[in-house]
């Protein structure tokens, strides 16, 4: 292996510890709420829990006439990474989804409708699950609403919106407040897993808010430096080619065709096999090609359009650079 | 022979049972420590999780109450150790305790409070129990058991068409009790249970007197109620010794919208003939 490349790599692998890291340290701040005595204090498993069943589900789904695409991690890193990307899902669905009642499931239904979609350009299903950069803000939207809530609860008002009755107030009665307004969205503390002596809102929204930065930077930085590591690797394999055979492989199969070609994501032995099988395949189809364009003939009486002509005057000059120098042909103009 | 678990800096690989996982790519000196911080963020991302509730409930004095589970005084079947307080009462009052007593016990028909609080008995009642409430703990805790037995046996719950002036009247009689002794009575160990059985009894009745008949809801009672409860107990994050207390016994209490909802709830739970109301 070269060294230029053996850098390459070595940057790569490190941006995915490095997102990895993201990932968690996110996970962290968000695993933690602060009560309002000063204490920090968990958040529980039960959101966690929903967060992983979203994010399984999601994986699952986006799978769904796409078995074929599915590659497992090849190494410790590609693993660590997978591993980061599904527990970074999980953490911010924990921290997104409303932790109880109906809004809960329809919230989730949605996020794994969501998740279902995958951009099939971002990674191999193998380095983990995917995420857009329209889900990282529905996740944010989810997680304002969250945010709404919790500081209603903060408040001790324990419903989403409180309307007053507009016309009530001018009855001349004295009617108790529970006629004159109307409660939307009612919730309750073990709903959100509160700490029993209430919640600090300033400190947990900045422990929240940081973590969701944190986890979100780290679930799109993992997603490149996956996809750059899985480069690293074929790299390496096409290196391991004498320099002038390497060469033509990296001409035959451009970097930027890598992943469409499903080279991402395979073992060592069928990465060789799929670099050769492409080669030939190429090579073969540009050999082909190469002949019709030196065997094919015409008439130029019958090029009625324009559009005829320029692609036959293209021919003509691949013919001449085709040609062997010595043949004493010209230079196209 | 090959090693179970180990790390191969020529070959940058990892050595897990046996099978080689190859971590390439990474300088080899660094790639222990740099997946160790990972496995230790990882892991502390998941243990803060589980961090508990950090709860202030005020610790109760070692020595042992004069009268064993005083809260039994206060149940549907304390009547029958009603007699164990005589003792503790004056000589002074003993007397007439212990003809309170029995007159409130064998009260029948679920008179309305507020009626028989007003005749002959009712204005006697109210007299020794203030008396009671002014003297040592154990009167105190005498006063509170005529309180609950007399709950028992009267009816203070508003009907349909409302009047809940019963209800007020007995969650005046709870609030003054629990205004003399719910600050002192925390550390206390004859009066830790029963004031904070006397809180659930004063949030419920007020609740009661606030819902009232379907047609009668009354307002200030909440009002007031709230503020008695917002004094004695505090609010999320600035408890009293005696909130804090309340929490750690009956932790559903503030976990509703009104905190008279939330002690309602709890009498339901644990004094259900009360809840219920007289039904003789």
């Amino acid at each position: 292996m070269t060294e230029p490349s053996r850098a390459t790599e070595s940057s790569s692998a490190q941006r995915v510890l490095w997102s990895t890291w993201l990932v968690f340290a996110g996970g962290l701040l968000l695993g933690v709420q602060r009560q309002a005595t000063g204490e920090w204090v968990g958040t529980g498993y039960v959101a966690l829990g929903v967060g992983a069943v979203v994010a399984l589900f999601g994986l699952v789904f986006s799978l769904a006439g796409g078995w074929s695409e599915l590659r497992v991690p090849r190494d410790g890193l590609s693993l660590l990474s997978a591993a980061a990307g599904f527990a970074g899902i999980a953490f911010l669905t924990s921290a997104a989804l409303v932790p109880g009642g109906n809004w809960m499931f329809a919230e989730a239904a949605f996020l794994v409708l969501l998740l279902a979609k995958r951009d099939t350009r971002a990674a191999p299903v193998g380095e983990g699950p995917t995420l857009r950069m329209g889900a990282i803000l529905v996740f944010a939207a989810f997680l304002l609403f969250r945010l709404w809530l919790t500081y209603q609860g903060s408040q001790h008002r324990w419903a989403a919106i409180s309307i007053d009755l507009p016309l009530v107030p001018f009855l001349p009665l004295d009617l108790p407040s529970s006629w004159t307004t109307i409660e939307l969205g009612q919730f309750s503390a073990a709903e959100f897993g509160f700490p029993r002596v209430g919640l600090d809102f300033s400190s947990t929204v900045l422990a929240w808010g940081a973590g969701f930065a944190l986890c979100a930077a780290g679930l799109w930085l993992r997603q490149r430096a996956a996809l750059e590591y899985e480069d690293d690797r074929i790299q390496a394999t096409i290196e391991e080619l004498p320099p002038a055979l390497a060469d033509l492989v990296q001409r035959v199969l451009p970097e930027e065709e890598w992943m469409t070609l499903g080279l991402h994501g395979l073992s060592d032995r069928r990465r060789r096999k799929r670099i050769s099988q492409l080669t030939e395949a190429r090579i073969t189809r540009a050999v082909d090609l190469h002949r019709n364009y030196l065997t094919c003939a015409w008439s130029g009486a019958l090029l009625a359009s324009e559009f005829e002509r320029s692609i036959a005057d293209s021919v003509q000059r691949y013919r001449l650079l085709a040609e062997p120098r010595d043949a004493g042909t010209q230079e196209p103009a | 022979m090959r090693a179970w678990f180990g790390w191969n800096p020529l070959v940058e690989s990892v050595v897990i049972c046996r099978g080689t996982v190859p971590i390439t790519m990474t300088p080899p000196t660094r790639l222990p420590v740099q997946l160790l911080a990972t496995a230790v963020l990882a892991a502390s991302a998941l243990a803060v999780r589980a961090i508990p509730d950090a709860t202030h409930a005020p610790a109760i004095s070692d020595v042992e109450a004069s009268i064993a589970r005083p809260e039994q005084l206060l149940g549907a079947a304390g009547k029958r150790r009603l007699p164990e307080l005589d003792e503790w009462v004056s000589e002074s009052r003993q007397g007439r305790f212990v003809a309170l007593r029995r007159e409130v016990t064998s009260l029948t028909g679920c008179p309305d409070l507020t009626t028989w609080l007003n005749g002959p008995e009712g204005l006697e009642f109210g007299r020794l129990v203030d008396e009671l409430t002014r003297g040592t703990s154990e009167e105190a805790l005498a006063a509170l058991a005529l309180e609950f037995q007399l709950a028992y046996r009267t009816t203070w719950k508003p009907g349909l068409f409302g009047g809940s002036a019963a209800a007020e009247r007995l969650g005046d009689r709870l609030g003054r009790w629990l205004d003399a002794h719910a600050a002192a009575a925390v550390g206390d160990p004859l009066l830790h249970y029963p004031a904070l059985a006397a809180c659930v009894l004063y949030g419920a009745v007020m609740d009661a007197a606030f819902q009232g008949g379907f047609f009668d809801q009354s307002d200030p009672s909440r009002t007031r109620a709230e503020r008695r409860l917002s004094e004695l107990l505090g609010e999320r994050g600035r408890f009293t010794e005696l909130g804090a207390a309340l929490l750690n016994r009956y932790p559903g209490v503030f976990e509703v919208s009104r905190p008279t909802a939330g002690l309602a709830a709890e009498l339901r739970l644990w004094f259900p003939a009360l809840a219920r109301g007289c039904d003789d």
